[in-house]
């Protein structure tokens, strides 16, 4: 809930500051329109991308999730720790909490590493957004870079500090 | 409707089999009332960053976008996207606008990338959280080991693959035109 009033108050000081600047350049209707269009064309769009991530929330399973990563050892969490990074839904706020409670302790630092890693740079829940707003190319470079890098992470990480 | 529409619907509706599968009409009600609550509970949030995306590609001038983020950029580019994404604030229904708006007005894509990796792995309000949950070492282990790779990423896409970032620019383009089309018909 904090998280969303910081980002609400930051965002609202960018809006004024925004306003302020097109009021004196004399674009202010323009921006206006041009918020009022972008915000009504991704309404549905958002609306659909909000059950997806509603459900995702709803259905993922999180002991079947830490059954899954088990006793891990060696490469088995290098690959698993991230594809469970990626599932889980919710901001920091629900994360951090939820790694430190049932996942840390189980872990390697690498697979540590790299779950976090995969949560932030591969997170599933991203998608109904980047292929709402930037299209399926994109999505596709993305991920094709990004896939591997979390599973790389900590296995330098399991290297350096293991 | 168009195909992303299509597609995200279709996913929903098997989202929303399964939970019936799973729990019956009570599970997939409790999945539309979440639903719900997210979007109105983000619904203040989300006017006020459509009201910043919308002014930004309004006021933005095109050519310090491409000074910055774009082509005349260079190297400087992907650090500077980095950058901008440790500190821009907002969940992925800001950010992802943002990165459209900011791509169309002359923005490298790789750069972009560079945005997005950095979002996750820089960012500057997410760290006091990462801090208080899994300690400062963990977290000290995390931020060098990923400490490149928003500026990696975003480099090789601006060195390696500029026909192919060409061709999502022309992509991202193609929908805000179409888009602009609907809403003035």
């Amino acid at each position: 809930m904090s998280k969303m009033t910081d980002a609400l108050i930051a965002l609202t000081l960018m809006a004024v500051i925004l306003l302020v600047v097109a009021y004196r350049q004399g674009k202010i209707i323009e921006g206006l329109k041009q918020a009022k269009t972008m915000f009504l064309n991704v309404l549905p769009l958002l609306f659909f991308a909000f059950i997806i991530v509603g459900f995702l929330n709803l259905l993922m399973p999180e002991q079947a999730l830490r059954d899954w990563l088990g006793e891990e050892s060696g490469w088995r969490g290098l690959i698993v720790g991230p594809a469970i990074g990626a599932l889980i839904q919710g901001g920091p706020f629900a994360f951090f909490p939820l790694f430190e409670s049932v996942f840390r302790y189980n872990v390697t630092t690498g697979t540590a590493v790299a779950m976090i890693t995969a949560w932030g740079m591969i997170n599933v829940g991203h998608l109904p957004y980047e292929f709402t707003f930037l299209g399926p190319r994109f999505v596709l470079l993305k991920y094709g870079m990004y896939l591997a890098i979390p599973s790389l992470t900590g296995l330098l990480a399991n290297i350096l500090f293991g | 409707m168009n195909k992303t529409m299509l597609g995200m619907a279709i996913i929903a509706i098997i989202l929303a089999v399964i939970a019936f599968f799973q729990g019956g009409f009570p599970l997939v009600g409790r999945g539309f009332f979440i639903t719900g609550q997210t979007l109105l509970g983000l619904f203040p949030l989300l006017i006020v960053a459509f009201l910043v995306a919308g002014l930004i590609s309004i006021l933005i001038p095109k050519e310090i976008v491409s000074k910055w983020l774009g082509k005349e950029a260079g190297w400087k580019g992907p650090f500077l996207g980095s950058l901008m994404g440790a500190l821009v604030p907002g969940g992925p229904f800001f950010f992802y606008p943002l990165m459209a708006t900011l791509i169309v007005s002359g923005a490298n894509v790789g750069t972009m990338m560079s945005f997005v990796a950095a979002k996750t792995l820089w960012n500057v309000a997410r760290l006091p959280m990462e801090i208080a949950f899994v300690g400062v070492e963990l977290t000290a282990i995390r931020v060098l080991i990923t400490f490149a790779i928003p500026i990696l990423v975003g480099g090789a896409v601006n060195i390696f693959l500029p026909d192919y970032a060409d061709r999502i620019r022309e992509e991202v383009k193609q929908r805000q035109v179409n888009k602009f089309q609907e809403s003035g018909e």
